[in-house]
């Protein structure tokens, strides 16, 4: 008999890379990145500010990120997304754990749910335009602004890294379909 | 005769273009739109009525045009319906007259014309209602109606796009600019959206002066400094055609047409402003006698901009005929073009004067009193004859004057449409004989669309209107709105008659484009629809694509004239989106083709396609139907599939199955609230199958659920239920029991799944390194393990929807290809294949599993599908019990889920209708899952039948459109009725 198969491959739903669209447009797939969704409780929701994952706190404001790596986002009123480049999602849910300890919570790990696309240059709030109502105007969407959308009929996770950077986390499934979708779309906007 | 003056105009006469007009090469300047181009060439007759097919000439110059309508070029970019009026020329453009043949000199739907008596207003609700309406639509359709459609799918590009700002402005004429360049100083971001191809519009004249100068070198400053702000976006070609709720409004670029495939045709923007100032302007109205609908009868304004814009005038001897002061106005721009005027009829009593003088100095007659009787000519413009009107209004003597072009001005009509479709309130102005914006509710209305005739008033009130935008935005002005200087006539706002009272024995046309007349109305007053909706409806007035634009007005007045009360009484017809007509291909955009719906593809779908999978897209997924051999037919394919799992082992990609976790507190009494059996009771590590329903009791959906701890469930839905399940449970959380700690995550793509079924499943996954143990007695039916699988993560969950020993094996989607590649490769030695969703829906066919959505509909209810016991059993509450017991629901002839079975293949397929012995008529069921069952041997079906369950035994007839057959009733399931397999 033969051996046992003890290990499966990993692969990403989208080979990581970049595409210049035009001189003014970057289309980048970024490296998959642990992905973790926090729900809290009501009350826990309410003083939310006191939590602090891996040592800095989650944001308050619903629709407003923080931090650098790894990444919060308050989607929801008790909706939180952490993300982390450089932190697998172990590690991600075990800092969430304890910064959530004896609090009503849930912590799910969906890394691999989702794929994370990069629009970046000074036309990419254009390019956006065409497939999300949200107003990304400076004053409207800043650079502290996320919020969970529908662009191009998907359900996102919309952020803003800086002025004419934004990063689209949507599901793994339709990763091609929208990454199509985008290159089309860039063609009226360039 | 149309010409193009030697001389003036907004036109660049160096850059000569031609375009084809019926075949028919017509030369042009760039700047010309196509009616101007076919002005310029004398063509008169530019359409055929809808009804009549009567030949008919350019009318205006603007959005409102009924007659120019013509087909813009061929194949399958072809485009009907186009406004002659509102397209610039461009080189090699192919255009067609429509509603004609077998031309549109020579038409022989003119006939209709001819017998006009015989096919009043209404006539088709009385003519031809014998033996059916629907035996002579068809023809009608033909022989009335617009330009054909296009055959062949549009390879043109749309897109649509959003758009924020704080103001939103409609219209670039003059109160439009001036508001537009005073909220951009004020700092607001604006749209300015223009429906013609150049802004400024009415200042395009060389006749306006502004701050003493041309008024077109005060539109350059405007735009320029607009051009130089970032907070502004100026959209040319682009109507605003609806305006919303909450600011939110549909605008429709057109966009150049020859720049190739790549090139975006048009484009829809869909803008939320936080304020909407409408400077819609105002439509000129036309008079109503007889015959005016001859061509070379046009709109006074639409003459002076033909000739001020143009450099074209329509005729070599124009009579203009008013009932207003801008005919006057037009007048002296057409004397300045050297355009011949030889009369001016006014059916008021008097005008200003120093107007009236400057007229007459240039050679005008004018006379006062008088009216339009007739207009002679057969197809064009000879002659008008005119009456004057004494005292009490009635026609005294006759005169008749040679003429070749009438510009006629019946009074203008505020372009109040979006203002109406924003629910603003209208109030009839009588002095200006037209309904104007009441009150200063949003939107805010500017310039002509109020009611304002001169360029002063309208600057005036655009300066009112911005301020006021500027003050709800919360922005101090610091400064007054810099006003140009008009050095305009005066002129006055009093509009007088628009019809004599003893017209000629002509028809008196209102609508243009659906070719109704004034004994139409006449007509529908007669026959007792008097109201102002009712008479548009059975006449048909301002009911074609023009939504009336320059026929409501007439129309009102006339209907006013039969009820003898004021318009104000009569009161007006609703507004409605869309302002102009929209392309079904901008509605669209870019969401065609591929791009319909997201394409969402399987963490394998590589893999699948290397063993040539067969695709089918099932809830947005791609999906393998089967995997068909070289030279093997699906069907064959799906049969050795299903063969292989029932006698070895297959391999099944079930990623798409949705995946809820539930976690909390409260998790399992939540759950409970949804599923028609227990959740509370089931243990750590098992799974249990349940029904979800509705509040009507309703079957919405199936699944299973696991138990993975004491808090903490994961619930499967159908692939295509899955979001629409996650949101169900979400709503109920959120919005009903707020008080439960409960958490719901969706995570149906966080895991790949492959089901491994058949009798050799077990050792198949022996094969791997794995804690789970997956003996029988360790791992038994309807159980669920973690623990890791091939060194991955993994949720192995013992389940079958095959009836054979099965497994569904969940691991990180990251790791889903090489999951199935390993089971592959692994499964060589026990012949595993991989099978599709066609084979997975046969096996569970066989026995006789369900298929909520196919096997149900929206009347399901679980007794329906043999779950009633259990539903009734469960004595705590969940979402549709209540429902359950409602004497509908209890009663034992509603349709229930049978097996049938025969030995007739062709009578069995889903769709086919039964009846039960001794029924004559109607359908007692129908066949919801058909197949040829591998395994048994013959066909099978599921189906709905009348009191199913109590008619095992019986055979029923089905029928399928014309074949008839027969079929007996059974039980399911089909095969394997113990369940002994799955428990192996």
């Amino acid at each position: 008999m033969a051996e046992a198969v003890t290990t499966l491959l990993e692969q990403s739903a989208l080979p990581a890379g970049g595409r210049v669209l035009a001189e003014t447009l970057h289309l980048a797939i970024l490296p998959a990145r642990a992905v973790v969704v926090l729900k809290l409780g009501a009350r826990a929701q309410r003083n939310a500010g006191e939590i602090r994952i891996a040592g800095r706190p989650l944001p308050v404001a619903v629709n407003r990120w923080s931090g650098d790596d790894p990444v919060f986002c308050r989607v929801g009123p008790d909706a939180w997304l952490l993300a982390s480049a450089q932190h697998g999602a172990a590690d991600l849910v075990e800092a969430a754990r304890l910064g959530c300890r004896r609090k009503s919570c849930a912590i799910t790990d969906v890394s691999d749910a989702n794929v994370t696309l990069a629009i970046e240059g000074p036309q990419a709030a254009d390019l956006l335009a065409r497939g999300c109502g949200l107003d990304l105007a400076d004053a409207a969407f800043g650079q502290d602004a996320c919020a969970r959308t529908r662009f191009a009929q998907l359900p996102v996770v919309l952020r803003r890294v800086s002025h004419e950077r934004f990063e689209l986390m949507a599901d793994r499934s339709a990763a091609q379909w929208l990454f199509d979708w985008l290159q089309d779309a860039a063609v009226a906007v360039v | 005769m149309g010409h193009r003056l030697d001389r003036g105009g907004h036109i660049d006469r160096s850059q000569r273009l031609s375009f084809r007009w019926n075949g028919r090469r017509i030369y042009a300047c760039a700047g010309d739109t196509i009616a101007s181009a076919l002005l310029a060439e004398d063509v008169a007759i530019a359409g055929r009525g809808m009804k009549y097919h009567r030949p008919r000439g350019v009318l205006s110059a603007g959005v409102e045009e009924p007659n120019a309508l013509v087909t813009l070029g061929r194949g399958a970019t072809l485009e009907p319906n186009v406004r002659a009026t509102m397209v610039p020329v461009r080189d090699g453009l192919e255009v067609r007259s429509q509603n004609a043949w077998p031309a549109l000199g020579f038409d022989l739907g003119r006939l209709f014309d001819l017998t006009s008596p015989l096919w009043p207003a209404g006539f088709y609700n009385k003519t031809f209602t014998w033996p059916s309406w629907h035996l002579y639509e068809p023809l009608i359709r033909r022989t009335a109606g617009l330009g054909p459609p296009p055959r062949l799918p549009d390879p043109s590009r749309y897109e649509s796009v959003n758009a924020h700002c704080d103001l939103l402005i409609v219209g670039a004429g003059p109160a439009g600019l001036l508001a537009a360049r005073t909220a951009v100083r004020a700092g607001l971001t604006v749209i300015l959206a223009e429906q013609d191809y150049e802004c400024g519009v009415e200042l395009l004249r060389p006749s306006a002066v502004l701050d003493e100068e041309p008024a077109i070198t005060w539109v350059a400053g405007v735009l320029g400094e607009l051009a130089a702000s970032r907070n502004v976006t100026v959209l040319t070609s682009t109507t605003a055609f609806g305006l919303y709720d909450h600011g939110t409004a549909g605008l429709l670029q057109r966009l150049d047409l020859g720049g190739g495939r790549r090139a975006v045709r048009e484009r829809y923007w869909r803008v939320r402003a936080r304020q909407v100032l409408l400077a819609t302007g105002a439509i000129e109205q036309p008079l109503v006698f007889g015959h005016n609908d001859l061509p070379g009868v046009m709109l006074a304004g639409a003459i002076r901009q033909y000739v001020n814009r143009y450099a074209v005038a329509a005729g070599r001897r124009i009579v203009l005929a008013t009932n207003n002061d801008s005919a006057y106005l037009a007048a002296l721009d057409l004397a300045a073009a050297g355009v011949e005027v030889p009369l001016l009829v006014d059916s008021r009593i008097a005008a200003p004067a120093a107007l009236v003088d400057r007229v007459r100095e240039c050679g005008v007659e004018i006379v006062m009193e008088s009216v339009l009787v007739e207009a002679d000519g057969h197809r064009r413009l000879r002659g008008l004859r005119l009456a004057r009107r004494g005292p009490d209004g009635r026609i005294a003597g006759a005169r008749e004057i040679e003429c070749d072009a009438l510009g006629m001005s019946g009074g203008w009509a505020p372009a109040v449409h979006l203002y109406s479709q924003a629910r603003g309130p209208l109030g009839y102005d009588e002095t200006r004989c037209c309904f104007v914006p009441r009150g200063d509710l949003a939107p805010i209305c500017a310039g002509a669309v109020t009611g304002a005739v001169t360029l002063e008033e309208a600057f005036a009130d655009a300066a009112r209107a911005v301020r006021l935008a500027l003050e709800r935005a919360g922005v101090p002005m610091s400064a007054p709105v810099e006003v140009p200087a008009v050095d305009e006539p005066a002129v006055s706002a009093h509009v007088g008659p628009v019809r004599g009272d003893a017209p000629g024995r002509r028809r008196e046309w209102l609508d243009f484009q659906h070719d109704v007349t004034v004994s139409d109305v006449r007509l529908a007053w007669d026959e007792g629809f008097d109201h102002v909706e009712l008479i548009k409806r059975y006449t048909t007035a301002g009911m074609s694509v023009d939504q009336g634009k320059t026929s409501n007005r007439n129309t009102l007045l006339v209907a006013a004239e039969l009820r003898k009360e004021r318009p104000a009484e009569v009161g007006t017809t609703t507004c409605r989106p869309p302002y102009t007509p929209v392309t079904l291909g901008a509605l669209a955009g870019r969401q065609v083709g591929e791009r319909y719906a997201p394409r969402r593809l399987l963490p394998a779908h590589a893999e699948h396609e290397a063993q040539n999978a067969r695709w089918w897209e099932a809830g947005g997924w791609m999906r393998p139907a089967c995997y068909p051999g070289k030279g093997e037919s699906p069907g064959a394919a799906v049969a050795r599939e299903a063969a292989a799992v029932r006698a070895g082992v297959g391999i099944f990609d079930a990623s798409p199955l949705g995946k809820i976790e539930v976690r909390g507190r409260d998790a399992a009494r939540f759950l409970d609230r949804f599923y028609i059996n227990h959740v509370a009771t089931l243990e750590r590590g098992r799974v249990r199958y349940g029904l979800m329903l509705n509040e009507s009791g309703v079957v919405i959906d199936d699944g299973t659920f696991a138990r993975l701890d004491e808090n903490h469930f994961i619930v499967t839905t159908t692939s295509g239920g899955a979001s629409r399940i996650g949101a169900w449970l979400e709503e109920w959380r959120q919005c009903e029991w707020p008080d439960l700690e409960v958490f719901v995550t969706p995570v149906t793509t966080q895991w790949a799944t492959v089901a491994v079924a058949g009798p050799r499943a077990r050792e198949l996954l022996s094969r791997f390194e794995t804690d789970v143990a997956l003996d029988a007695a360790s791992f038994p039916h309807m159980a669920l393990r973690e623990g890791r699988f091939a060194g991955a993560p993994a949720r192995i969950c013992r389940v079958s929807f095959s009836g054979e020993l099965g497994y569904e094996v969940n691991v990180p989607a990251r790791y889903g290809a090489a999951l199935w590649r390993a089971l592959l490769a692994e499964g060589a030695p026990f012949g595993v294949v991989p099978y599709g969703i066609e084979t997975v829906l046969l096996l569970r066919l066989e026995k006789g599993f369900l298929h909520v959505g196919v096997d149900t509909d929206g009347t399901t209810c679980p007794a329906d599908v043999g779950w009633g016991e259990v539903a009734a059993r469960k004595k705590s509450d969940f979402i549709g019990k209540r429902s359950l017991t409602r004497s509908d629901n209890l009663r034992g002839d509603r349709l229930q889920l049978v097996g049938l079975t025969t030995t007739d293949a062709a009578a069995l397929v889903p769709g086919a209708h039964l009846r039960l012995a001794g029924t004559q008529a109607g359908s007692d069921g129908w066949v919801t899952s058909a197949a040829h069952s591998p395994a048994l041997g013959r066909p099978i079906a599921l189906a709905m039948l009348r009191g199913g369950r109590s008619r095992m035994g019986e055979t029923v007839s089905v029928h399928e459109q014309d074949r008839r057959g027969a079929a007996m009733v059974v039980p399911t399931p089909f095969y394997d009725p113990e369940g002994r397999r799955l428990h192996g």
